[in-house]
């Protein structure tokens, strides 16, 4: 699992993409961005959460399907301590919807973080990217070879 | 330096509003695996059949010049024999960009990522790249001519390679056909090429022989039909002293089956 973090200084969407289809990671950011008020009402309906200024963050991932719906929404990890507000939020990730796109599906991870009791929006989603470990050659991403043409932590031969 | 930057930037974005051709594909691969040092006794000889539509579209010009083009490949399968079975590829359903010159010269391959690495392997299947954007020399009936073509494949920094062509191009005459009067050319040359991936720590070498027939409409250049044998020697060295080495045989067929 190659979990990479894609920052808001990722190029903008639609100036270079001629085929159109492909969502960056900066565009799926700033659609969940836009999205936000979908979770921020779980903590507003949420009389525990409501009641403090800071939770513990919980992170979300989920998968954006070819038609841009979402689907295995789940809790990566929860610190928040509510199971009904996390409850709340898997229902929330539910929900989004983002452009339909080329891949047959992307998997994505956002941290939400409650703070001053407001939503924080977080600078960058975390999109999980294909391996391609072994370019150039027909040959299955086999974790056995994989594994011994990696390179060796430390220059270790 | 300020001309060279103003030649990348787009000059007009059509979004799908070029003209667009569809061309029918079919491969068969052939692929011998050995390693040094690795263990790819699995996978020491696999054949694999590739067969779909390649939508072709102009979707943009360059001040310089280039153009892009999409390519879509549509309704792609393969099969692990020429009779089947016949499953879904990876590949179906996905685009990348050409960026060329009207010449078929080949600059970039835009979204190159989102086709490579197994199970999709468009960065194997490279081939069927130059197999579309052929560049092919303005040669005389029964005259030769010499013609070079390169074409890139980068899935990130350091992360990709690029082939060349340099092949002798005969001019065996027109020939008249359902979509136009063709040129008919066969060619025969040297494959070479080099790459590297920055992640693997991977430098990579190519060799390998090409062989083809292409048909071109003599009146706008359009590519009716282009029959390949290409072979390619692929050797890359890891750390460790760990190698390993594929040889790539591809018999392929692209043939224009629709145009507006």
């Amino acid at each position: 699992m190659i979990w990479l973090a894609s920052a808001l200084a990722a190029p903008p969407a639609g100036d270079d993409e001629p085929t159109g289809r492909y969502m960056t990671a900066a565009e799926i950011h700033s659609r969940v961005i836009e999205q936000l008020a979908l979770f921020g009402a779980c903590y507003e309906h949420s009389a525990d959460a409501r009641a403090r200024t800071e939770l513990g963050d919980v992170y979300l991932v989920w998968t954006i399907r070819s038609d841009g719906r979402v689907s295995g929404a789940r809790i990566h990890e929860s610190k928040s301590g509510l199971p009904d507000l996390d409850a709340c939020l898997v229902d929330a990730a539910r929900t989004l919807r983002f452009p339909a796109h080329h891949e047959p599906e992307i998997e994505v991870g956002y941290p939400l973080v409650w703070l001053d009791a407001t939503l924080q929006p977080f600078p960058m989603v975390y999109v999980h990217e294909r391996p391609l470990d072994l370019l150039f050659f027909y040959l299955p991403e086999d974790p056995a070879i994989v594994d011994i043409l990696k390179p060796k932590a430390g220059g270790e031969k | 330096m300020g001309l060279m930057l103003l030649a990348c930037v787009p000059k007009t974005v059509l979004p799908g509003s070029g003209p667009e051709k569809l061309y029918e594909v079919s491969v068969q691969a052939d692929f011998d695996t050995s390693g040094e040092g690795v263990d790819v006794s699995d996978y020491a000889e696999q054949q694999v059949f590739l067969r779909g539509r390649l939508l072709k579209a102009e979707t943009r010009e360059f001040r310089d010049g280039s153009e892009g083009h999409m390519l879509r490949f549509e309704s792609f399968e393969q099969a692990p024999t020429a009779e089947g079975p016949w499953l879904r590829s990876e590949l179906s359903g996905l685009s990348i960009e050409l960026r060329v010159f009207p010449t078929g010269e080949i600059l970039r391959v835009g979204d190159a990522a989102h086709i490579a690495g197994a199970p999709r392997h468009g960065e194997v299947f490279d081939i069927l790249l130059p197999a579309l954007s052929p560049m092919v020399p303005a040669v005389k009936p029964g005259k030769e001519s010499w013609r070079r073509a390169s074409w890139p494949f980068e899935v990130g920094y350091q992360r990709g390679w690029r082939n060349e062509v340099i092949a002798l191009y005969a001019n065996q005459g027109f020939e008249d056909s359902a979509l136009g009067r063709t040129a008919h050319l066969e060619y025969a040359g040297q494959l070479s090429g080099k790459g590297s991936d920055s992640r693997m720590e991977a430098e990579v070498e190519v060799t390998g022989e090409v062989s083809g027939a292409v048909w071109m409409r003599t009146s706008d250049a359009v590519l009716l039909r282009h029959e390949l044998d290409w072979t390619r020697t692929v050797s890359a060295t890891y750390s460790g002293d760990v190698t390993l080495t594929q040889v790539q045989h591809f018999v392929a067929s692209a043939r224009l089956v629709e145009e507006p």
